[in-house]
Formats: structure tokens, C-alpha cells, sequence
């Protein structure tokens, strides 16, 4: 057990130190991810001033909601699709495939790395340039905290099985670049990482309730904010859970299905 | 001179030829960019209407009035991918030596950049961009008037130019300092939230950088406020549809020096 997580870990390493290599890209996302954070944080005010009376949320944790929501945005770099595409395209994967290791685990702790490198080179800074122009984001208590870091922790695991999932059809179809844009696109409309899901018409929410997408962001989201109580913070984790279990099922009849359809080009 | 220019087009009608037909190579890759441009630009309209039906209005502009400048947006959008998608991949361009063919042959190298590609997919974006586009006219009862149609025209084409111009300046950084394109992403993105949204939501410092630092209020907001009679920071005697224009010209010309410069400057990598 020790042991095969000491080589797991490699893939981390390798992937921090590869990263670093390109600081120039990093700093781009830092820009990126801070500009449109003034962008939305503009909007909200804006929308905000008409005085209507939202009854869901007030302006200040809306802000504090966009705010943790560019930061959750930053970190969570998935890139275990672009991987798998280049590793099928290129050929390479016939040689993974004959590594004495668990592809899937491997490729999980490569972008364990990106993470990490995102979180000091891009969380970090637009969480002080944040706090510095914007407003401190504060969380709603200690505990609402704590729950927020377990469900972020959750939230991760679920955007990262639905993006290895879209991405595994590689196998079968080669040129998949774009199947990975239909996912981003759903889950930038339906995982409340913008508009929460509250501003829509009730069967909206309904209907998302029963998707993975709100999981991603909006449940930890709202545990931080205090949108949601304690009870339902927990009744939302452990729905979190039941997806991942879901996904994870999915995941693996899906891989064991690609491994026996591989097929290399030119091999 | 008549020859030249002759010349000039068929080597750009030969060179949309083989685009179109490379592409047409996998049909399957269409399909995915026709359900993820339309699931982008209808999601994004719907976040728009959920937004505004919530709230009432956005610094003074109603729903309909969001979605005119959203539809402007995406439309001007698309035609960037459509014609000038080259520009967002300068770097990579640079990376694997392309630069060295386009300065071999025997014609304008800025012209050759900018005829090599015509992106056909591109019509994916431009599509849901006209759709809302109509959508958004039959809210505002827009006027279907001769000089408004002429309006709209140069309107789109400068607001074509202006986000072209803006690819080049900063995808030219490539030929001084080596990257991939991050800063191209970077600019997409910024200019899909920025141009979607009135620019007098923010503080009067920003929305001066927005009209001439970086000119994305004329893409969408500013020709959006003179049809509907919105008052603006900007407060100019002739039509807007012109200054769209304009500034969209001496933008283009602006990054095309950069440009030029930069290739002067560029080194072939490698050997």
C-alpha cells in the first residue's frame, strides 16, 4: 500500500516540477480567472442595486459566492482529457498500458499536481488580490468552513470521474477535443459556478437535483456562505458521496470496456 | 495592378478552398462543435434572462436590451472564428516553424497570415449568434430600416476588426517572448464576459478603458446605446456604427504593425 502510493506520488512530482516550466501560462490563468472574477463581481453589484428584495442570498455573500467560486475554478485544473486524447493519439498508450500500474490512479495523481501548483500560483494570488480590491471573503462560521473543505474535497472527485468518463471515448473515437467542450459547457451552465441555481425557475432545480452538476459547485458554495444549514450540509455531502460511488461503478465498466477497444494508429 | 490584385484573390480563394475541405475530412468533429457552440451560446443566453428576470434591470438596461448587445457579441464572435482564428495561435505558429514557409513565398507575409485559414466550423458560433440576434430585434421591435441594416453591417465588421486586432497584440507578444497561446485563451474570455454585458456597470475609470485602452465597449455596447437612445460616458456627434468602424480600422492597422514588426524580429526556431 505504501509502497504503490510512493509511485503514485511520482506522477504528482513529475507534474509540479513539468508545471513550473511554464509560469508565463500560469501567470495568464492568474489574469484570466481575476479579470473575469472583476467582471462578475460587477454584474452581481450591479443587479444588486435595483433593490428588489432577493430573498435567497444578500449581496455580500453573493459576492463571497463568486469570489470562493473563482477560486475553486482555479484549482480545479483537470487535464485528465487532454492526457488521455494526446496519450491515444500519439500511440503512447501502449506503452502505459504496460506499466505495472493503475492508469486511471496514475492519471489522477498527475493532475493532483496541477492542482497543487494552482493552488500556489493562482489561488493564492487572487485570493490576496481579492481581499485586496474586492472584499475578505469570509466564511459564514468555522463549521460552515470545515464542511466546505470536506465537500470541496468530494466536489473534486466528481468533476474529476465525469471529465476521465467524457474522456475515455478516445478509445473509441479519436478526435474527441470537442466532446470534452460539450461537458465544460454543461457544467458551466448547470453547476451553479456563475448563476446559482436558486435564481431559476423551480422545475430548473428540481431537475438538477437529481444531475452531478450542482455538486461540483454549488453545494460546497452554499455550505460556505451559509446559504444551507448544517443538516443539509451534511444531507448534501452525502449525496456527493452517492454520486461518487455512482461514478466511480461507471467509470471502471467504461475503462474496462476502452482498454479492450484500443486501438493505435500506425501500431 | 488589376493583375496583382487578381492574383491576390485567387490565391486567397485557393486557400479557403483547402480549408474547407480539410475540415469536411471529419464530420464527426462538426457535430461536437455544433452541441457545444449552441449549448455555450443559448446556456449563456439563458443565464442572461435568469439573471434579469430576477433582478429587473442592469444599470438601467432591460432584458431585451442585454440580449441585443449579447446577440451583437456572439455574432462578431463568430466571425473572428470564421475568418481570423489564425490570430489566437501565433505562439504555436511560431513553435513549430510555420513562419519560415509563409516568409519563403513570394507575396505580403501579413497578407498570407491573414487569407491562410478560413475556419468553416466557425459558423457554429455565427449561427446561435444570429438566431438570438433576431430573437433580441423582435423583443426591442428593432427598426428594419435601409440605414439601420447598413448600420448593423459595418457595425459587425468593425467590431470583427477590433476583437481581430486585439488577438494580434497580444498573440504577437510570441515573437519576443515564447509561449503557447495562454494570453489568446486569456482574451477570449475576457471579451466573452466583457462584451456581454452593458460596460456602464462598472466605474468610470474601467468603462474609459473599456472605450480606448482596450475598445470593447464599440464590439457590442456602444452601437447597442445609440439604437435604444441609452446615454453613455461617450458622448460623440456622428453615428456609432462609424466609430465602430473606425476604431476597429485603426486598431487593425495598429496590431498589423505590431505584427510586422514582430516577424521582422522573428528567428526561426531550432536550426
Amino acid at each position: 500500500m505504501w509502497q504503490s502510493l510512493k509511485a503514485y506520488s511520482y506522477f504528482t512530482k513529475i507534474r509540479i516540477i513539468n508545471n513550473f516550466a511554464y509560469s508565463f501560462e500560469i501567470m495568464a490563468r492568474f489574469v484570466s480567472n481575476f479579470l473575469v472574477l472583476v467582471i462578475t463581481v460587477f454584474i452581481w453589484k450591479a443587479a444588486y442595486k435595483n433593490n428588489v428584495g432577493i430573498a435567497e442570498v444578500n449581496q455580500e455573500q453573493m459576492i463571497t459566492y463568486s469570489i470562493i467560486s473563482i477560486l475553486l475554478v482555479s484549482i480545479y485544473s483537470v487535464r485528465v482529457d487532454r492526457i488521455v486524447n494526446e496519450r491515444v493519439r500519439e500511440g503512447f498508450i501502449a506503452i502505459d498500458f504496460m506499466r505495472p500500474i493503475n492508469l486511471i490512479v496514475g492519471w489522477f495523481f498527475d493532475d493532483i499536481g496541477t492542482s497543487i501548483d494552482s493552488f500556489l500560483l493562482t489561488l493564492l494570488p487572487l485570493l490576496i488580490f481579492s481581499i485586496a480590491i474586492i472584499k475578505v471573503p469570509l466564511p459564514a462560521n468555522l463549521t460552515a468552513f470545515m464542511l466546505f473543505l470536506a465537500s470541496v474535497f468530494l466536489s473534486y472527485l466528481i468533476l474529476w470521474i465525469i471529465t476521465a468518463m467524457t474522456s475515455m471515448i478516445a478509445f473509441w473515437f479519436i478526435e474527441l477535443g470537442n466532446l470534452s467542450f460539450v461537458r465544460s459547457q454543461l457544467i458551466r451552465i448547470l453547476s451553479g459556478s456563475f448563476v446559482p441555481l436558486w435564481f431559476f425557475p423551480k422545475v430548473v432545480q428540481k431537475v438538477s437535483a437529481f444531475l452531478p452538476f450542482v455538486y461540483i459547485y454549488q453545494v460546497p458554495l452554499s455550505i460556505y456562505i451559509g446559504k444551507i444549514n448544517f443538516q443539509q450540509a451534511l444531507q448534501s455531502m452525502l449525496i456527493q458521496v452517492v454520486w461518487i460511488l455512482i461514478l466511480i461503478f461507471l467509470l471502471s465498466l467504461i475503462w474496462k470496456k476502452a482498454c479492450r477497444m484500443v486501438t493505435v494508429q500506425g501500431g | 495592378m488589376f493583375r496583382w490584385l487578381k492574383h491576390y484573390i485567387s490565391v486567397t480563394n485557393c486557400f479557403a478552398r483547402l480549408a474547407i475541405q480539410r475540415q469536411m475530412e471529419y464530420p464527426t468533429f462538426l457535430f461536437g462543435w455544433i452541441a457545444g457552440n449552441f449549448l455555450q451560446w443559448f446556456g449563456g443566453l439563458w443565464l442572461i434572462q435568469t439573471i434579469m428576470s430576477r433582478f429587473g434591470d442592469l444599470a438601467g438596461w432591460k432584458a431585451e436590451q442585454v440580449i441585443f448587445i449579447y446577440s451583437l457579441s456572439v455574432i462578431s464572435h463568430g466571425l473572428v472564428v470564421i475568418f481570423f482564428l489564425q490570430t489566437w495561435v501565433i505562439g504555436q505558429m511560431i513553435i513549430v516553424g510555420e513562419f519560415d514557409r509563409i516568409l519563403l513565398r513570394p507575396m505580403d507575409s501579413f497578407f498570407l497570415f491573414i487569407v491562410r485559414n478560413i475556419n468553416f466550423v466557425g459558423i457554429t458560433d455565427a449561427i446561435p449568434g444570429i438566431i438570438i440576434f433576431f430573437h433580441a430585434c423582435s423583443l426591442v421591435k428593432f427598426h428594419w430600416s435601409f440605414v439601420n441594416i447598413v448600420n448593423i453591417g459595418l457595425i459587425l465588421i468593425g467590431a470583427t476588426l477590433i476583437r481581430t486586432a486585439l488577438y494580434m497584440l497580444v498573440g504577437s507578444i510570441s515573437f519576443w517572448k515564447i509561449n503557447r497561446d495562454a494570453l489568446s485563451v486569456l482574451m477570449m474570455h475576457f471579451q466573452q464576459q466583457a462584451t456581454s454585458y452593458p460596460i456602464s456597470i462598472y466605474p468610470y475609470s474601467l468603462q474609459v478603458i473599456f472605450t480606448f485602452l482596450i475598445p470593447i465597449g464599440f464590439i457590442s455596447f456602444y452601437p447597442a446605446s445609440q439604437f435604444f437612445g441609452i446615454g453613455t460616458i461617450l458622448d460623440i456627434p456622428f453615428n456609432f456604427s462609424f466609430a465602430t468602424l473606425f476604431m476597429g480600422v485603426i486598431f487593425f492597422f495598429l496590431a498589423s504593425y505590431v505584427f510586422t514588426t514582430g516577424l521582422k524580429k522573428y528567428e526561426s526556431v531550432g536550426n
